[in-house]
């Protein structure tokens, strides 16, 4: 008999396969968690297990978390890929069963019958064929009802692998985001101290060159002389305090 | 590279119906049942009677009633196969907008780091640029002697950086 479920289990370990080919993405979240907690640096900001938002104890609570969710993950695969065997362990049961019962409800016909004299009748075959169409029905209900709840567990077996990887999906990227989004942070404090270094070089040069100018200027503090002094007395002016780059 | 599993789901319902979950589930169990039925039974060798034609009746009779009974398990099966079916791509289709939200979001991580890769490579020309204007600002504001020098300076370094952020796209 053709088994149903041969073919719809094809792939589903290959397609949980993680980062590193042979293991899931939970196992190798722990590889990077325990390589964080054993002191390795620049994993801060790794997207995969986003080691730099745990301290080394919280690290060690995320990986049972992991290891949890990969066993799920595992036993999962594992039971989809058993199901189909188990499915028709099941079937050749039943009809092993039934070809048991049909035996025997068929020999107890036939004696009762025999004891009435009506072995070689139709009354006998009849109550044969009766026993044999009961039988076959019996079975045939087992079996429509044992394949609906096969399929319906590995529909759910499934389903919940979906689930688990897209729980697994989601904390990748909440990870990633929260990777990008200190980064940017950082990146925005680096930037602005920068920005200062380019002003205080912009002041010093000007400085610099003012006092050096052949031609200083008589037209006040904010002349073309200009000065050390000019370049204090503009931490008061109010373009500079309007700077969106000036922290003064 | 492998499909997801979410990706699986989808798959499997191409080429699925209700009407192919309940074919499903009535197929095995006829195969099962005919085969009992069709077996060789050891207990009927030597007690033919003869009557063929009363042997043939009592079959049609049993089968007329045993095509009833597979009837009523079909029209049960039916109704199961069109709950499994719909549960199934409620439960699918649930699964799929989630992962359609992901690969969204994936992907708006993925222009928002673009975008942070530019403009940080804008900001290091536009510093560059900056302190070089600020500098030619500064002699240009000490020679015009109408402009203070300093602010000749911070000018420069305003056009300057200005120019390289737009070229980041800052």
């Amino acid at each position: 008999m053709a088994n149903p479920f041969a073919g719809q289990t094809d792939g589903i370990r290959a397609g949980q396969a993680g980062a590193e080919g042979s293991i899931d993405p939970d196992q190798y979240r722990i590889s990077i968690l325990k390589r964080y907690i054993a002191g390795e640096g620049g994993l801060q900001n790794n997207v995969e297990a986003y080691a730099g938002a745990y301290r080394p104890d919280s690290a060690k609570s995320a990986i049972a978390n992991y290891q949890a969710r990969s066993a799920q993950r595992q036993g999962l695969i594992q039971g989809i890929e058993d199901l189909p065997d188990q499915y028709g362990n099941e079937v050749n049961q039943l009809t092993r069963e039934a070809g048991r019962a049909q035996g025997e409800g068929v020999s107890n016909t036939r004696k009762n019958f025999n004891r009435r004299g009506l072995l070689y009748s139709g009354l006998r075959e009849s109550g044969e064929q009766g026993v044999k169409n009961a039988v076959a029905s019996n079975l045939q209900s087992g079996v429509s009802g044992a394949t609906r709840d096969y399929q319906n567990l590995l529909n759910s077996r499934k389903q919940a692998l979906a689930g688990i990887e897209l729980a697994s999906k989601q904390e990748a990227l909440n990870n990633a985001n929260a990777a990008f989004e200190m980064t940017t942070r950082n990146n925005v404090a680096r930037a602005q101290a920068l920005q200062q270094l380019g002003e205080g070089v912009g002041y010093a040069a000007g400085s610099y060159y003012g006092r050096k100018s052949p031609t200083p200027s008589t037209t006040g503090s904010d002349g073309g002389g200009g000065s050390m002094n000019d370049a204090l007395s503009m931490s008061n002016n109010s373009y500079w305090a309007s700077n969106p780059y000036s922290s003064r | 590279m492998a499909d997801s599993a979410t990706q699986g789901l989808v798959n499997d319902l191409r080429g699925d119906s209700a009407g192919a979950t309940t074919q499903r589930y009535m197929q095995a169990g006829q195969e099962a049942s005919r085969g009992l039925l069709n077996a060789p039974d050891n207990f009927n060798s030597g007690l033919n009677y003869g009557d063929q034609a009363m042997t043939k009746a009592i079959q049609a009779k049993h089968s007329q009633k045993y095509s009833m009974g597979e009837q009523r398990l079909a029209q049960t099966m039916r109704s199961a196969g069109q709950d499994d079916y719909l549960k199934k791509l409620q439960v699918t289709a649930d699964l799929a907008g989630q992962e359609h939200q992901q690969n969204l979001q994936k992907e708006i991580l993925r222009q928002k780091q673009a975008q942070a890769n530019k403009a940080a490579r804008g900001a290091v020309v536009g510093q560059v640029l900056g302190i070089t204007g600020a500098v030619v600002g500064g002699f240009a504001g000490a020679m015009a002697g109408g402009v203070g020098a300093p602010a000749g300076a911070m000018a420069g370094y305003q056009l300057g950086s200005a120019a390289g952020n737009a070229i980041g796209g800052a």
